[in-house]
């Protein structure tokens, strides 16, 4: 078959041998020169915090066709659809296969989910800064309509009919003025057979007729979840795999002077220790040994003078670099400041690698991964084309999983020791060998007769010897933080009120947001002595405005926020389910921040070293989360992220109106 | 090495591993039951939560050495479907996000359940506090529970 082009996306059909139709969509390409392994040590900008590649078409689209497999319709009626992004609990394989449901017409019981390996030609399978459904919304929407325009032609074919004769229920064919059905999966080997129709000849829905978007359906994944069937990173075992692990030197940049392994490989169970790029690893028939093992090694580190390193000395660099205040007379100025944080996602890294002289399968729950798959060429240096990436369920990425040091460990680790491994990162490596979030100082000065001139300086610490990476909305955390509190000094100053005033700086869009959290909230409403509400905004992208109304008490120094009320307007709702989740934990991930904090680091290490001193938010400590959207019918616009910033500024001016206390610094402690 | 008979999930199975090795590796690198997860190692998460008879553990700190001739269930052997109480009313109410500690919630749940069948708020607090999640879905496990609570009075 000939391809058809509509813009970027190339779509042509086959047959499956078993029987069915496959349906392969070009969606441009990422070349691997575009996903060179150097993108990860560019430094992030705090606009272009993602490790980049390229979409779009280049070079010839039919000379990569084999790989971009999306829609496979089998005989028995089965539809799967293959997802080129990451899973890690946003809901990104439910919500793109409902969009290719919707539009092919299919009985949502029928579908079937699976991840794409990295590959140059599924278009950028980044999966970060809240873009699957923006990117891909046009797109998987084509596949599916595309589909169903070849099952239509392909019964009216069989009925001798027009196609103008012929219409779609759930999964099935039907004849407009007559008895006749076909289900798709009996449709599938003669629609294979039929040219794909050009673009401009495919009929997308009416949003107003969706009846698959816009509902609440249930993850694809959540009956393997709950039974412990799914399988994340790591647990992926292979035939002959060993368990390894890695001593790194816990000061950031330290390398191995010298090492003795003779107890490591001593100890019951290791079966092997071999020096890697990133430190000394011990390999082992079980994690237990792996760890045991790791454990008696004794090791040298050469800490390359980065020992005189800490957040204190960081922090007054970063001072250091601000500009003086705003010297006008009724100008007033704050300066307000962020710790390094780190990820926490409840699963380590992990990564299985197998690697041999002239091939590498790697198992990599990762954020990006054709970047993965070039790295892992690196590390078991092998060409790119000779890796192939599968990618399992992520357990939590938050941004962590862009960066892939663990992948290319894992890889080099593989081709060293000759064998499979499965690379163990403990929890105090995940959190001593994180990519932070960079420490932050931000100066916000303005004057409140004029809030629509606030000056923000910001100072991040992105290359000040402490590795640093994407963290679940970037540097939109300190910014929104900075300006939103500051914004609520400058209504004080004014005898305004915050609400009120902060109405002034936004569009209608976003003041939809505002207004509608206020109403939710009560805003206005009396509150308890010893308790207060604060208000935020912040657009994510600039593409989702976000309103957080925040209550909270304040007792005998301890800060307790028991009430938080979202309203956002993030375009076409795809699932209403999983945007009210994806506040919930927005929520949670802001909290746990707000109060708990950071990373500490001192002589060049991160001090902490699990969930006791570097905890995280407990089941007790949630506040009631209430979610409400904007009615829109603009496109998807994203909301993995839109909920984290203006939580902590809600927050922290809710803890001025309980007790007059402006908290600047986070986490916000009152002691 | 030493061999040692354990009940898993209701199956006698022999594993040759050393006494002190946790659980925890003996479900996930022995016996191939990877439901059960890593989090921290140092029984802060509660991700690798089994129960030992009817008792709740973390596997992450239990020795093989301590089972002792108890009755082990992981979060596969809840139920023979996947379709114990809980489990449904996870799905149903689309508790989990990335879902990774979702077995360690579940199976902490499972036990309260067992033990105070209409707990109170405080109850399930109290309990469930010891369990992390980093995607935030506490309140709807607090769902969940209460879900299941209701339906088996």
């Amino acid at each position: 078959m000939s391809p058809s082009m509509d813009r970027r996306t190339f779509i042509r059909s086959m047959a499956v041998g078993s029987g069915g139709m496959l349906l392969s969509v070009w969606l441009g390409s990422c070349s691997d020169t575009d996903a060179s392994p150097t993108t990860t040590t560019q430094s992030p900008t705090t606009t272009s915090p993602l490790p980049t590649t390229t979409e779009g078409i280049a070079g010839d689209p039919t000379a990569q066709w084999d790989a971009h497999l999306l829609l496979r319709i089998d005989g028995d009626g089965t539809i799967t659809v293959t997802v080129p992004k990451s899973e890690m609990g946003q809901g990104v394989k439910t919500a793109l296969a409902m969009i290719v449901a919707e539009e092919l017409d299919a009985d949502w019981s029928s579908i079937r989910v699976t991840t794409a390996d990295a590959g140059r030609t599924y278009g950028d399978q980044v999966t970060g800064g809240s873009l699957s459904m923006s990117t891909r919304f046009d797109s998987m929407r084509r596949v599916g309509a595309t589909a169903r325009h070849m099952l239509i032609a392909a019964a009216a074919a069989e009925w001798g009919i027009d196609i103008t004769d012929c219409a779609t229920e759930p999964g099935v064919v039907v004849e407009r003025n007559g008895s006749r059905r076909i289900g798709y999966g009996a449709l599938a080997d003669r629609a294979a057979t039929i040219e794909p129709p050009p673009a401009s000849e495919v009929e997308l829905k009416d949003p107003s007729s969706f009846r698959i978007i816009g509902t609440e359906m249930g993850a694809i994944d959540a009956p393997d979840i709950v039974s412990g069937a799914a399988i994340y990173g790591s647990d992926v075992v292979l035939p002959g795999m060993v368990m390894g692990t890695v001593a790194r030197s816990p000061v950031f940049g330290g390398r191995v002077a010298e090492y003795d392994d003779t107890a490591a490989l001593a100890t019951a169970g290791v079966v092997d220790v071999v020096e890697i790029s990133t430190g000394v690893a011990v390999l082992a028939e079980s994690t237990w040994a792996a760890i045991k093992g790791r454990d008696a090694l004794q090791i040298t580190w050469d800490n390359r003078g980065n020992v005189e390193l800490s957040d204190t000395s960081i922090r007054r660099t970063l001072l250091d670099r601000l500009d003086p205040a705003d010297p006008a007379p009724d100008a007033i100025s704050a300066d307000y400041t962020f710790p390094y944080f780190p990820h926490g996602a409840i699963e380590p890294l992990t990564c299985v690698a197998d690697a041999t002289a002239d091939h590498c399968e790697m198992w990599a729950a990762t954020q990006h991964p054709q970047l993965a798959r070039a790295v892992a060429g690196r590390g078991s240096s092998l060409p790119t084309d000779q890796v192939t990436l599968h990618v399992p369920l992520i357990g939590g990425g938050f941004g962590r999983r862009l960066d892939q040091d663990f992948v290319e460990e894992a890889a080099e680790l593989s081709a060293v020791a000759g064998r499979p491994i499965k690379l163990f990162w403990s929890r105090s490596d995940d959190l001593r060998h994180d990519r932070y979030h960079p420490a932050s100082v931000c100066r916000a000065s303005g004057s409140p007769t004029d809030q629509n001139e606030i000056n923000l300086d910001m100072q991040l610490a992105w290359n000040d010897g402490i590795p640093t990476g994407s963290w679940r909305s970037v540097t939109d955390v300190p910014q929104a933080f900075a300006h939103e509190c500051f914004v609520d000094e400058l209504a004080h100053a004014a005898g305004a009120d915050p609400y009120e005033y902060r109405r002034a700086l936004l569009n209608p869009r976003e003041q939809a947001t505002l207004d509608l959290a206020a109403r939710e909230a009560g805003w206005g409403n009396t509150m308890p002595p010893g308790w207060g509400r604060g208000i935020a905004h912040h657009s994510m992208w600039d593409v989702t405005p976000t309103t957080i109304v925040a209550e909270v008490s304040v007792d005998d120094g301890d800060i307790r926020v028991h009430r938080i009320v979202c309203a956002l307007d993030c375009g076409i709702v795809i699932n209403p389910d999983t945007v009210a989740a994806q506040i919930e934990g927005a929520v949670a991930f802001a909290l746990s921040a707000t109060l708990h904090g950071g990373v500490t680091i001192a002589e060049g290490a991160v001090t902490e070293s699990n969930f006791h001193d570097a905890p995280i938010i407990r089941f007790d400590e949630m506040p009631e989360v209430e979610v409400h959207t904007v009615a829109s019918v603009g496109s998807p616009t994203g909301i993995g992220e839109a909920g984290v910033p203006p939580v902590a500024p809600a927050i922290a001016n809710a803890v001025f109106a309980a007790s007059g206390i402006r908290l600047r610094d986070l986490p916000l402690t009152l002691s | 090495m030493a061999e040692t008979i354990l009940t898993v999930n209701g199956s006698s199975v022999t594993v040759d591993a050393p006494p002190e090795m946790p659980l925890l590796w003996v479900f996930r690198d022995l016996l191939h039951l990877t439901g059960t997860k890593y989090g921290c190692g140092i029984g802060q998460c509660g991700s690798c939560t089994v129960h030992l008879d009817e008792t709740p553990v973390r596997s992450c700190v239990t020795p093989l050495a301590q089972v002792d001739g108890r009755a082990i269930t992981t979060i596969e052997g809840l139920s023979a479907t996947g379709a114990h109480p809980l489990q449904e009313a996870f799905v149903e109410l689309n508790v989990a996000q990335c879902g990774y500690c979702q077995p360690g919630q579940i199976m902490t749940a499972a036990a309260l359940l067992i033990r105070r069948p209409n707990p109170t708020e405080d109850e399930v607090a109290e309990t469930m506090r010891d369990v992390l999640c980093r995607c935030g879905t506490y309140l709807r496990i607090r769902e969940a529970i209460r879900l299941t609570a209701e339906r088996q009075q």
